[in-house]
């Protein structure tokens, strides 16, 4: 259930295609989710790439740093699938925008969601 | 063997070297925690996607696209969370295993320079030998060589078991490391598995239950759901009063180690928020000061002393944050004693408590080395930022609204001390709650309000006990377990409502009376400071060498006739309160009497 704020929550829908209904403030909210995640997994993407190997021995240490270096690669790719995630909501955010000339009205209420924060 | 020149006794061949050993368990275990960390992101991603991210009120076809997206990145992230996890519960044991080496291999090298050490005693004995003394002296070199033989042939096997043992927990680990190298084998083995942590997060006992609940809950699960909410849900375990100290610190570590990751990266970014700010602020200072407390030596063993993250939530409290560290381990020590810090004090503050908690810690062993101890650093409450300020004359008004902070607080920290005694059922510690400045505000309201669960309630620089206490009996404790400690020169237990008539400083702030009063009942301990300042006095109570800390380490031990005791403030109906101690040299610090 979204929760809009006052004067936003009415859904502006495109009233001819029921198929095509967006509540462009959820939509907006969950891409700016979406950019944390891809800044928390990218976070995470160097820490595996900083944790240390120094406490095992050589003979471990040399699978250590390979398995690291993959999950570095890991979470990298699954921290930018974020950021696309969040960019195909702004895309959509826009597209609606500029296919329903009222909701355009308004829109600056939606501007906001459109730039990308982080 | 080879025999001595000229002599029949046959010397043993030496032992074999022992290899160097370069493992260092405790860096392996820093790269555990960095792996859970990364988990409980992933967790997050995934508990994302099956929720705020689902967008059930979107419809049409980029919708779909955007759904289909969202569960086919949420089954990655669980996937790839649930193998990072099993490759960090193994390098967890792999840590553990390598300590378990490290300890065999330094008795192993003692063992090896023993015998090699054995080895040249013979061989001088047998060339100071005489060829006519031998017939007498040979049996018994001959019976040393065989003992000395035997112990190297039980040396060598040990050293050969070890070798074996290292080899094949490097394999093991290797193999771990290996058969989680790709997403290939992540996804053919981990996907669409179930997550243990959800079925336990269900029968989770709802918030506010009481931490016995809490207790048997985690008792109920499974080892495999345990270890899945560690890195699913570390801000559930690391929290929650009643779970053991061992549990809440991992938990806590994961948490932590993940926030300081993230947050650390925005700064780098100059991307943060005001709040992030202060979150990552108060991260850090809960880093530092676990950091510094695990430095610590026990001043009996010479032995690190076991450090735990009790509490860890650093955006508490509109972001003054809550943190607890405990130097020693409450689930096993004879006695616990807990820290109730006073004004002003946020999570930021963390490492200064702690190194009270360790002074604490160090002086209790030194009291009674026979015992263990915990000392908690707890900053668990939302403390106010400053003394009330009366509005003239007349209202205390502030100073009752001010005490909500104590009242919500004791109730925070009567729950701790229930979560500790919960987690210690049928083998109880010794536990001291010392409240110092407001923290004895805090301390009076859990014992008064809450039936605080401790066996000595001391209250030291107390600005009052809280309303409504006028003795140890309104506390519910006998007036054997209630001390409190006031150093002549600090002005803050001035403070206090003192006597029917309050002609103390400022007419008292409300916050209720004096425990270092005669008439109140409590037994007062001597507090003063080596330096008599009056700046100082109000935060020398935890100094080293003092006689305050000395006679709180003989309270929270139970060695109550070696407390040093004081006689209680005065005060007489014709004039302001009077301090018998005022004026009274402190006894010197142990060192200088030395």
């Amino acid at each position: 259930m979204h929760t809009d704020p006052p004067g936003t929550a009415s859904p502006p829908t495109t009233s001819s295609a029921p198929e095509m209904a967006m509540v462009p403030t959820s939509v907006g909210r969950a891409s700016r989710e979406w950019d944390e995640q891809h800044v928390d997994l990218r976070a995470a993407s160097a820490q595996v790439a900083e944790a240390s190997t120094a406490g095992f021995t050589p003979p471990v240490a040399h699978a250590a740093t390979a398995f690291l270096e993959a999950w570095h690669t890991h979470t990298a790719a699954i921290a930018l699938s974020c950021e696309v995630q969040a960019d195909a909501m702004r895309a959509a955010i826009t597209d609606w925008l500029d296919g329903d000339r009222e909701s355009a009205a308004r829109g600056w209420a939606l501007l906001g969601f459109v730039e990308e924060l982080r | 063997m080879t025999a001595p020149q000229g002599g029949v006794v046959p010397l043993p061949e030496p032992p074999s070297a022992m290899p160097a050993y370069a493992a260092r368990s405790g860096l392996v275990h820093d790269c555990c925690v960095s792996l859970r960390a990364v988990c409980a992101r992933l967790d997050d991603l995934g508990t994302f996607t099956s929720g705020p991210a689902r967008l059930d009120d979107w419809v049409g076809g980029s919708a779909d696209v955007c759904r289909r997206e969202t569960r086919g990145l949420g089954r990655r992230a669980d996937a790839m969370s649930l193998a990072l996890r099993r490759v960090a519960a193994r390098v967890e044991e792999h840590a553990e295993t390598l300590a378990h080496l490290d300890v065999l291999h330094a008795d192993l090298v003692a063992t090896s320079t023993s015998l090699a050490g054995g080895i040249e005693v013979l061989r001088r004995d047998v060339a100071r030998a005489t060829p006519a003394g031998l017939p007498a002296l040979g049996p018994v070199l001959h019976a040393r060589s065989a003992a000395l033989s035997a112990s190297i042939a039980d040396y060598e096997r040990d050293r050969h078991r070890w070798l074996h043992r290292l080899f094949e927990e490097e394999q093991a680990m290797v193999a771990a490391f290996e058969r989680f190298h790709s997403m290939r084998q992540v996804r053919d083995r981990f996907d669409g598995v179930p997550d243990p942590a959800d079925g336990a997060l269900r029968a989770l006992p709802p918030a506010g239950s009481s931490p016995g609940d809490a207790l048997a809950w985690w008792r109920s699960l499974s080892p495999a759901e345990r270890a899945a909410l560690l890195v699913a849900a570390p801000g559930v375990l690391g929290n929650r009063d009643g779970l053991p100290a061992r549990v809440r610190h991992r938990a806590n570590e994961v948490r932590l180690e993940r926030d300081l990751a993230g947050l650390r990266s925005l700064r780098e970014r100059g991307d943060l928020t005001e709040r992030e700010k202060a979150v990552l602020r108060n991260a850090e200072a809960a880093a530092a000061a676990r950091d510094e407390a695990e430095q610590a030596r026990d001043p009996r063993t010479g032995e690190p002393v076991p450090v735990r993250l009790l509490v860890y939530d650093p955006a508490a409290f509109g972001g003054d944050g809550a943190v607890a560290v405990s130097v020693g381990d409450p689930d096993t020590a004879d006695d616990v004693s807990v820290l109730v810090p006073g004004l002003g004090t946020d999570g930021a503050d963390i490492p200064g408590l702690t190194e009270h908690a360790t002074s604490v810690y160090e002086a209790a062993r030194d009291a009674d080395p026979g015992a263990s101890h915990a000392s908690i650093a707890w900053i668990g409450y939302d403390a106010p930022d400053n003394f009330p300020v009366r509005d003239g004359l007349s209202a205390d008004a502030a100073g009752v609204v001010r005490e909500d902070l104590a009242e919500r607080g004791g109730a925070a920290l009567a729950q701790a001390v229930d979560g500790l005694r919960a987690s210690r059922a049928g083998d109880p510690a010794h536990v001291t709650v010392i409240g110092h400045s407001y923290g004895s505000t805090t301390a009076g309201h859990a014992a008064h309000d809450q039936g605080l669960a401790a066996d000595d309630l001391v209250f030291v620089g107390s600005p009052g006990v809280g309303g409504g206490v006028d003795g140890p009996a309104d506390l519910g404790m006998s007036s054997q377990h209630v001390w409190a400690g006031a150093n002549s020169h600090d002005v803050v237990p001035d403070l206090a409502d003192q006597g029917s008539i309050d002609l103390g400083l400022l007419g008292g702030i409300g916050l209720g009376n004096d425990p270092a009063e005669d008439d109140f009942g409590a037994i007062r301990f001597q507090a003063e400071s080596a330096s008599g300042s009056d700046s100082d006095a109000h935060s020398s109570y935890f100094e080293d060498g003092s006689e305050s800390l000395d006679n709180l380490a003989h309270i929270v031990t139970g060695q109550y006739g070696l407390v040093d005791q004081a006689p209680g403030v005065t005060d007489p109906w014709w004039g302001p309160p009077m301090d018998p101690e005022s004026g009274r040299i402190p006894r010197p610090e142990p060192g200088l009497a030395a």
